[in-house]
């Protein structure tokens, strides 16, 4: 077995890069703008044309692995890839057969470089913590950075004794689904009695600056977001406005430690919620393995997807 | 407070087996079908800034037999939200279980005991602990399909890479669909050699074999020490393999983090009694 992870990242100097996703994702765009730039081959491996005009086919005869991808005809040994970005999304509702075989083409595309030792970005197994967000803060806190307290409850009393005792209360999916975080309110107590059926995750409301921080190896970027809205995501379409944005520099200690988190994490990327509170405080809320970075990378230069693609050339180093 | 909670399908044989044993051991066990966790026991947990969680899930040990998503009672709710549910549900159970001093299995999701270690990791795990594995293939593409099958004389088998270790189905041009060019999902085809089936079960640095002829079959040693391995390094304390023994030696054929009654059901007490001292003393 040879996951990538930070501390085993080596890519090849040679061979093409193997993208791996929906060709209209604005990171795989920003990836393959920034690779052309470089001038490094990469292909894309369309996770909406597979199976079909595009293929794989691998395994092991002997005891030899061996496979191979194909994209219209055209076929690119496993082992002579200098590395992979994969951004697979989920597939669309699928029920009954349908399902079974969006899973089998989901598996099939995140198997495809795991064993082979072609670094990948991406992989689906480093994100398990992000599965569940509740056990991914536990592994979060530590000296540097803190986590803000959180309930998880079916039941709708213990939540509004718990939401009393604090000044203000948001609550958030303690999955990966549909997670938008929003403000526990006169509205959304209402709500309170779905507890029964279905545990809820509540979070103490941490005032101060939004901080999207991206750690692509050693390289760590950080955007402070000012906006009114509980979740900087949704601004937009709740005030209408998009959020003030701008880069900034984070202490030494909290960088570190943020490419520390990163790699006990089992990532070589990352996008991490931060929020400074005004007394210097950091809080962390999730680290997302798969981030959606383009909206967060400045152009023209494009620092994030600079530092993806020169680890996937083999430029930099973990 | 329960001294076992198990966590287990009202349908489950081994969950039943072990609570049986357990209660004539006389200790207190209390079982719950996924969609009754929530309502049953309405367990609390919280993190503190320093990352500290604590949860309000009385038992002292807890037998997981979850290995999906869970199920949700939830019959008027569109198919999209329980699917949701179903979700959170399971991200809730994994905070529970994973910080739960006493779970056997844990329910990682890189384990085998969640929903990681497919077949192409399990094959690679088995082949780094010195074990040997049939030929195999993953394929979307008919034709390499037809040539894996063509290689093996017609002798292989297939399953879905996504499904449980023990749904196997002969590989035949008729089953399937080889005469198109493309697959319409990939299929995984694993070369079949002739020889006895055996399940192996494994109870953390135990294990037990048994066959449908004679229930006492073992491997030659060295595999059977490779095979321990390849158990132990797969990260969960209760397992099964299936492999094949023959003149070739013994093939592993994969591993699954839900173990079946029926495989073991010859030395079910030892297994049980493993599984209970594992369950005091994790």
């Amino acid at each position: 077995m040879n996951e990538t992870s930070a501390a085993t990242w080596t890519a090849r100097k040679e061979g093409p890069v193997c993208l791996v996703g929906i060709p209209s994702d604005p990171v795989l765009k920003a990836v393959a703008a920034e690779l052309d730039r470089r001038r490094a081959p990469w292909f894309l491996l369309d996770q909406d044309r597979f199976p079909g005009e595009v293929g794989v086919s691998y395994g092991s005869r002997g005891g030899v692995l061996s496979g191979s991808v194909s994209v219209d005809g055209r076929r690119w040994e496993l082992s002579a890839l200098r590395s992979a970005f994969a951004r697979l999304l989920p597939a669309p509702s699928a029920q009954g057969r349908y399902e079974r075989w969006e899973s089998e083409r989901f598996l099939a595309l995140d198997h495809l470089t795991r064993v082979w030792g072609v670094p990948t970005i991406g992989l689906l197994n480093p994100c398990a913590p992000n599965f569940s967000k509740p056990y991914q803060i536990s592994l979060i806190a530590s000296g540097a950075v803190r986590v803000p307290q959180t309930l998880l409850t079916t039941r709708p009393a213990s939540a509004l004794a718990w939401a009393r005792r604090r000044p203000e209360v948001s609550f958030k999916s303690a999955s990966s689904e549909r997670s938008v975080c929003v403000r526990l309110d006169r509205s959304s107590r209402r709500r309170l009695g779905h507890l029964a059926r279905l545990p809820g995750q509540f979070q103490e409301y941490v005032r101060g600056l939004d901080i999207r921080v991206h750690v692509a190896g050693r390289f760590v970027h950080a955007l402070a977001i000012e906006t009114r809205a509980t979740d900087y995501r949704y601004s937009q379409r709740r005030f209408g406005q998009k959020p003030r944005a701008y880069e900034l520099e984070l202490p030494a200690h909290v960088r570190e430690e943020l490419i520390a988190l990163t790699r006990r994490q089992g990532l070589v990327l990352s996008g991490i919620d931060l929020r400074r509170t005004e007394a210097g405080e950091y809080f962390c809320f999730e680290v997302n393995p798969t981030p959606g970075f383009a909206p967060f990378d400045p152009a023209p230069r494009r620092p994030i997807a600079r530092a993806v693609c020169a680890l996937l050339t083999g430029e930099a180093r973990a | 407070m329960p001294d076992v909670l198990i966590l287990a399908r009202r349908s489950d044989r081994a969950a039943a087996g072990l609570a049986a044993h357990l209660r004539a051991c006389g200790r207190r066990v209390r079982r719950l079908a996924p969609a009754s966790l929530w309502g049953g026991m309405r367990p609390e947990l919280t993190v503190g800034r320093d990352g500290r969680l604590e949860s309000s899930l009385d038992a002292v040990a807890v037998f997981n037999r979850f290995v999906t998503p869970l199920d949700c009672e939830l019959p008027d709710w569109r198919p999209a939200d329980r699917r949701y549910a179903a979700r959170e549900t399971a991200a809730a159970a994994l905070a529970f279980l994973c910080k739960h001093p006493a779970v056997v299995n844990r329910p990682l999701p890189h384990a085998p005991s969640g929903m990681g270690l497919r077949w192409p990791e399990q094959s690679a795990l088995a082949a780094a602990c010195g074990l040997s594995a049939p030929d195999w293939l993953l394929t979307s593409e008919a034709a390499e399909a037809r040539a894996f099958l063509d290689e093996n004389d017609g002798r292989a088998v297939y399953r879905a890479n996504s499904e449980d270790v023990f749904d196997f189905s002969l590989a035949t041009p008729q089953r399937l669909p080889l005469a198109r060019a493309r697959l319409l999902a990939p299929v995984l085809l694993l070369a079949a050699p002739t020889g006895r089936p055996l399940v192996s079960t494994w109870v953390r640095g135990r294990l037990w074999h048994a066959d449908a002829l004679d229930g006492a079959p073992r491997p030659a040693p060295a595999a059977e020490a490779a095979l321990a391995r390849t158990l132990a390094a797969a990260g969960a304390d209760f397992l099964q393999a299936v492999g094949v023994a023959g003149g070739h030696g013994y093939r592993f054929f994969g591993m699954t983090g839900f173990p079946q009654l029926r495989f073991y059901r010859a030395f079910a007490d030892e297994v049980h009694a493993s599984l209970a001292r594992l369950l005091e003393r994790p």
